[in-house]
Order: C-alpha cells, then structure tokens, then sequence
C-alpha cells in the first residue's frame, strides 16, 4: 500500500469503533455478578434465619398454648368432677332413690336455685323416660336414646352426654349422667344434670389469650359446646367435617397439635386436648393461634434485614457500576485507545491463541471486524504465504514461539511473509509478539504487525542498486585485472623484474577489490534477506575438509597445527553447501589470521542434543572451531558481529580484514535458524560454536544466491 | 595453421575488454571474430560460416542480451552445435542457470578469473 492510502489515525478522531463494546461491559458485568454472588450467600443465611426464629416461635407459642389448653381442661375436668360429687349425693338422696315425682320434682327445683350454674337437674327411670325435673314440662320424656344416659347404664359410671339446646329453656346445655344403683346392684335410675355452657364459658374466660386466639370446646359429634371469643355466636354450630375436628377425632395420644382453620376460617394452630379423660372423654378443648400473628414479629424482622440487604446491594452494585465505569472500564479504555490508535495491526490472543482483542488497524489491514475474529484461534484468521504463495505453517511464525515459550519474538523482511487479506490480495508482513504478563501469570500474548510493502520497495531499489553497482564496479575492474593480467604475461612485450613488482602490486590491489564488491553484494543481499537457500544432502565433514584443504597454504606457512575432531555418528545434513561453506570458510579464516606461528586450531563437527540449547529443534548439529590464538578483548567483544567491526588486535595483525566476514556468518545463521556463539580471552584464544537444527536448512527460492 | 586454427566468435560489447580478449586468444593461435549485438552475431556467422566456439557477454549492443542469442543458436540447426563460453560480469545465479539450461559449456564471471584461465579453459575443451 502506498503510504499516501495507508489509513491515518487523525482521520476518524474518536471513533472507538466495534473493537471495544463486546469486551468491556463485560468487565462491568463481571463485578456486577461478584457483587450478586456476594449476595446469595446472605440472602441464604438471612432466610435460613427466619426459618429458625419461626419454627422457635412456633413452637413457644404451642408450650405456652398448652399449658392454657391444660390449664382451660382442667377448670372443666374440675366442674364436671364437682358436679359428679353433687350427683353421688344426690343418689343417696331418699328422694331420688324412690324416684317419686312429686318429691323429686320441689326438691330438683330447691336445689337448682342453689345451682344456679346448672341449667336443670332430674331424674330419668331405668327405661329412660324422665321422672321429674327441676325445670317442670319435661316429665315423661324418652331420654334412653341420649348418650349421657345409654352410656351411664353402659358404663355404670358418670357419663358425659353431648350438645343440646333446650326447648324448655332455649339454653345452651351439655347433660352430665349418674346412674343409681339398688343396694343389690341393679340399676334403678339415671340423675342427669344439664350444664349451662353460657356458664361454663364462664370458666374458661379467665384465661388470657394472644390477640387472634380461640377457644374452642366441642362434644363428640363436633358441635362446639363453648368458643371464645364471641360465645352465643358459635354455640351448638356444627364442625365434625371440620379438618380441625377430623384431625383431632382421629388423633393419637401423642398428638396434640394441629394446623387448620377455626371456626371462623381462620388458620391457625392448634392445641388440644380431651375433656375428661378420667371419666370417658366425650368432649375437647382446643386453643388456635393465628400464625400471621405469631409470626408477624419473624416477618417485621425479616422484612428489615431484607430492606438493609437489599440496601447494601443496591449500594454495592452501584458501586459496582461507578467502579467498573471509573476506575476500570475508563482506564482500559484509555489503554485501550492507545492499542486502537497505533498504525500498526495490533491483536491480543490469550494463552489458547485464542483473539481477544483487536485494533482499528488489524480491520483496515486485513478486513476483519471484532465480530468476525472474536474468540477464534489466530491461525484460523491470520493466514501467511511465502513469496511463492506456499502457505507458510504457523509454527514457523514469531507468533507461535511467543505463545509457546512466553519468550518475545519477531520476524524481520527477510523473512518474506505475506499475509492474506480476506478481500483483495496479499501484504507483506513483519510480526512481532510479546508475551503479556499480569503478576507472575502469562495471560497471553500480544502481537503487532505491519504492512512493509513500502519498506519492501525501499528495500527492492537498494537491492537493485547494489546489484547493478557490483556489475558496474566489476567492468572496469575486470578491464585492470586482465589488462595488468596480460601485461605481466609479456603480452604487451617484455617487463622489467622491477616493473612486474609494481605489476603484481596494482593486480594484487584489484582483486582485493573484486572480493570486496563480492562481500558487499553478499551483504545487501543477506541484509535484505533476498539470498537464496539451495539445501541438498550435504557431508559436513567432506565440506569442513574441502574447506580445511583451501587454507592449506596459509596453515603450512604460519606452521599451525590442525586437529580434525569429527564425531563418526554425524549424519547427512541437508542444507545449502554454499552457506555452509561461507560459514566454516570465515570462522577457519579467522581462526588462521589471528594466530601466532606454531598455534592450535581445533575444528569439531558433532551432534547436540543438549536439551537447553536445543528448545526449538530437538537435536542439532555442532560445530565449533577453537584456535589458542590473540582472542577477543573483553571491552570489545560485544560488537564482534557487528558490520563493519574490527577489534583493536585485530587491525594489528591483519590491517586488510573487512570486519564482514563474522557478520555475514551471524546474519546466515539466524536466517537460517542456527546460532552462534564464542568464548575468548585475550591472549589465550577464542571458540566459535554454531549450532544448526538437524533438519537442516529450509528451501528459499526466487531472491539471488551469495557468491 | 590458417586451416587448422580455431574460429572463435566473441560476443562482447565492451570494446576495451574485446581488445584484451582478442589479443589473448590471438597469441594462443585463435582466429577471432568480433560481434558487439545479437544483429551481428547472426550476420557473422552467415558469413564466415560454421566457427569452433562462442564467446559470450551477457550485456551487449542493441535490444538483445546474450540469453536471446544463445536461445537463437540453440533454435537453429546447423548453430546448435557450436560450444557456448558465457563470459559476464553477472554473477546471478539465476541468470547462470538460464544459461546451463540453454546448453553453455561454462560460465564465468570476468572479474573473478584470469584472462588466461578461461582461454586454457575454452583450449581444453575444443582439444577433447
């Protein structure tokens, strides 16, 4: 793209675009969700609380309900009890023993004005007709059917009798029975006595009932006997299809309490308890408590811890919000719109090489919105093709060596990636990937990258450049070369010794110079990455001979000794030989020029499994070439494989090194994945170790060969 | 000797390095022919017929470079079999294996040989 299309940042101020929006109201949401998690927990505690605090109330309320139910049973049991002392009398009485009418009847009469608590007081015959009573008009009646008198004779023992409303009184009764025996044991008569329940009702209204409460006493058929409050409203009402008295009918002993509605239909809870338990019952008591009013204080409780709750979770989520928005969405997207602005392609990918986030740039460059890329692996989305359109495998990008070793990584133009834009054509492309590092955790790994195509035509015109300048600079030189060539083979006629010398001088200078223009055309190529990789199954040990046999001359002079050390387990490499060459031919050289007459030179060739050295490539090869030459000062070792470099020794001893040839070895190297690296001491020597991968030497066709 | 003496056709545009190369190959008892263009390799070759060898620049004069005129030589029948000397100051690789392919003999770069290395060269060769 050429630099007046790429896009400018200052064009579209503001704009945040659709990078942001998914991500960062997820932030929000997240604290939002800590501070809801925050609250289950005390919602959880606060219920379970009033759990607690109800079924406590609850079961105060029935302990202080029964002992008014004990308490109301026993005033009852107490009245019934005194009203069979009143009976036994009476059976001993002459009146009633001879059942007279007319002298039962006046003394029945006398002794209800005494009581006035009864409703009536008589006498019924074996057969069960009434012989007289207190209240005149009921003489002759048939009670023999009425429970208290059938089971007076069935029982021969107090009988309690069930509901009545008397038609001679219009009260409200319940009648008590009491057989008379004969001195022989045989049944003579039944007394019955008929309680007034208005006053019995009486008896029980001393007791203090919780607001709500209700008494209510009812005979066996479920007619309630007394209810409180509001007593002439409820006597005599049926309530045996009642579940309060179905419940209680059918109850156990251990039973005593139960929920259900009262007379009034209102819920309540129940306890009861049987009446007269010591004579036959026939009769219950209950006492209910509405549980909206036993609990209304468990509900005003809950009702407040609710509001507080509820208070501070609205407090929290607010602040939840206010956080989110001003501390933290706000400065991430101050951050975030600094990652937006750059120029750049810019994406973050997490530890799963999965695309968390992307900049303006990254949709420009590649035609990809956040929606299209969200949470995909990166290697699905970013596609790289050679400069012949091989699709280039994602293992060999920066990108995967940043993400599997945390390490960061880059790629440069030599590298030649191309990177597919989904719409229209290709761009060449340099990444470059560092990991993201939160505390001591490696969350992921960010990864910029770059359109070079302006930089690649830079780079296309200084190719060319050099290119053309090395033959231009080789024409005239080949002119002097064979020229001074011909002239000193007497071509042009004889030369004087003298003449020849100064001859030899002018060609010896001229070829210096073809190999410089030679290595600076090397070097342009190697700096733009524009050389060629030609690998084919290579002997190291072969080349590292051959190369061993170039130097013959100088080793022989300079008297140095060369000690071969190439392990016999060294395998066939494929690489390019001529690379090779060059690397093994500048360390040899230099090896040769920096060490004294008689020295030491040490050539290793072996594989390397050491596992530190070895991260990327399983195994490499070794080769190292030690000399126990000048060495390397220790104040100028770092720039020894810079361009152009020359340490101070070294111009001593060889003033027409380059200070080239350890930086076209370092530049191959890394272009072809190997490493180097050297030990020296001044004085002592120097050792130069490479390493290469096993798997030798990728095949980069289409760019110029190094001569 | 004028009948058994080598013909050789140089193809250089370069008339300095032409003298040179002439001079050379004329000490070694060549017969030297001299074509500056692809136009006057054809027209040489014409005239004096059938010569033992080529030598061959890879700039010349004119539209064609050397590769045109060695694939012109290779097309033609009774051309195809003269040996092709390629001597360039190209160093390509590219344009080397261009040349390899279209049948040359050898390929130097000038600046990197002696005048008389390649003369010896080509004389090894045409005595086989």
């Amino acid at each position: 793209m050429p630099w007046w299309k790429t896009p400018n940042p200052f064009e579209r101020p503001g704009e945040a675009g659709a990078h942001r929006r998914r991500i960062f109201p997820a932030i929000r949401l997240r604290l939002m969700v800590i501070v809801v998690v925050a609250i289950v927990p005390a919602l959880g505690f606060i219920l379970s609380n009033v759990l607690t605090a109800e079924n406590q109330v609850i079961k105060e309320s029935q302990d202080s309900t029964r002992v008014l139910v004990r308490s109301a049973t026993d005033n009852v049991d107490r009245v019934v009890e005194s009203t069979e002392g009143l009976m036994v009398a009476l059976a001993r009485t002459t009146e009633v023993k001879e059942g007279l009418a007319n002298q039962c009847g006046p003394f029945f009469a006398e002794l209800l004005s005494q009581y006035p608590f009864y409703a009536n007081i008589g006498l019924a015959d074996n057969n069960g007709h009434v012989v007289c009573a207190a209240q005149a008009g009921k003489e002759g009646v048939d009670v023999s059917k009425e429970p208290f008198f059938t089971s007076a004779i069935s029982n021969r023992a107090l009988s309690l009798g069930d509901y009545r409303a008397s038609q001679l009184t219009g009260l409200a009764t319940l009648t008590l029975g009491y057989p008379v025996m004969t001195s022989k044991g045989a049944l003579r008569s039944v007394i019955f006595i008929e309680l007034n329940l208005a006053n019995l009702s009486q008896v029980v209204s001393q007791l203090a009932l919780s607001r709500g409460s209700e008494l209510i006493m009812f005979d066996r058929n479920g007619r309630i006997l007394v209810r409180r409050p509001g007593f002439q409203q409820w006597v005599g009402m049926p309530m045996r299809y009642t579940p309060l008295v179905q419940t209680i009918l059918a109850a156990t002993s251990s039973d005593d309490t139960v929920e259900a509605a009262g007379a009034d239909d209102v819920m309540r809870d129940f306890v009861f308890r049987q009446i007269g338990s010591n004579f036959g019952g026939g009769a219950y008591l209950a006492i209910g408590t509405p549980r909206d009013e036993l609990l209304a204080e468990v509900q005003i409780n809950l009702n407040q811890n609710l509001i507080v709750l509820s208070a501070l979770a609205i407090v929290a989520l607010a602040l939840a919000w206010f956080i989110g928005d001003r501390l933290i969405v706000r400065q991430v997207n101050a951050d975030e719109a600094v990652l937006m602005a750059i120029s750049d392609g810019m994406f973050v990918v997490d530890r799963r090489g999965r695309i968390s986030l992307i900049n303006r740039s990254f949709t420009d460059l590649l035609g990809l919105d956040f929606g299209d890329v969200a949470g995909r692996p990166w290697t699905e989305v970013i596609s790289v093709v050679d400069s012949s359109g091989t699709t280039v495998p994602s293992e060999k990008l920066p990108v995967t060596y940043a993400i599997l070793t945390g390490k960061a990584a880059a790629s440069s133009l030599a590298n030649e990636f191309y990177c597919v834009r989904r719409d229209h054509g290709n761009f060449p492309v340099v990444f470059a990937a560092s990991p993201i590092v939160v505390g001591l955790e490696r969350t992921g790994t960010i990864v910029v990258f770059r359109d070079v195509t302006r930089e690649k035509e830079v780079d296309k015109a200084k190719t060319e450049f050099v290119s053309l300048a090395s033959h231009q600079l080789r024409t005239p030189l080949s002119t002097i070369n064979w020229y001074t060539e011909m002239l000193l083979d007497g071509d042009a006629g004889p030369v004087g010794e003298e003449q020849k010398k100064y001859l030899e001088e002018i060609y010896r200078g001229s070829q210096r110079m073809v190999k410089l223009v030679n290595t600076l055309l090397n070097i342009s190529r190697l700096e733009l990455g524009t050389f060629i990789v030609e690998p084919e199954p290579m002997n190291v040990i072969d080349l590292a001979r051959s190369v061993l046999k170039d130097f013959a001359p100088q080793i022989s002079e300079k008297k140095l000794e060369v000690v071969e050390r190439f392990a016999k387990d060294t395998p066939i490499l494929d690489a390019d030989p001529k690379l090779f060459r060059i690397i093994v031919q500048n360390l040899l050289s230099n090896a040769v020029k920096y060490t004294d007459v008689g020295g030491k030179i040490v050539l290793s060739i072996a594989v390397d499994n050491d596992p530190d050295r070895n991260r990327l490539h399983r195994r490499s090869l070794f080769l190292s070439v030690t000399d126990n030459g000048f060495g390397i000062p220790k104040d100028q070792q770092n720039g020894i494989f810079g361009k152009l470099y020359r340490a101070d020794n070294a111009k001593e001893h060889d003033p027409d090194g380059t200070g080239l040839g350890l930086y076209i070895v370092k530049n191959i190297l890394t272009q072809v994945g190997g490493v180097i690296w050297f030990e020296s001491e001044e004085g002592r020597g120097t050792t130069f170790s490479v390493l290469l991968p096993i798997e030798g030497m990728t095949k980069r066709a289409g760019a110029k060969s190094l001569v | 000797m004028a009948e058994t003496a080598n013909k050789i056709l140089v193809v250089e545009d370069d008339t300095v390095l032409f003298n040179a190369i002439k001079t050379k190959l004329e000490k070694n008892g060549y017969v030297v022919i001299l074509a500056r263009s692809g136009e006057e390799t054809y027209a040489a070759l014409r005239s004096v017929g059938p010569v033992d060898a080529v030598w061959l620049d890879h700039y010349l004069l004119g539209k064609e470079s050397g590769i045109d005129v060695m694939e012109k030589l290779k097309a033609d029948q009774t051309w195809k079999s003269i040996p092709v000397f390629v001597v360039s100051n190209t160093a390509s690789p590219e344009k080397e294996a261009v040349y390899r392919e279209l049948g040359a003999v050898a390929y130097y770069v000038k600046a990197d040989h002696r005048l008389d290395e390649v003369v010896s060269e080509i004389g090894r060769y045409l005595k086989k």
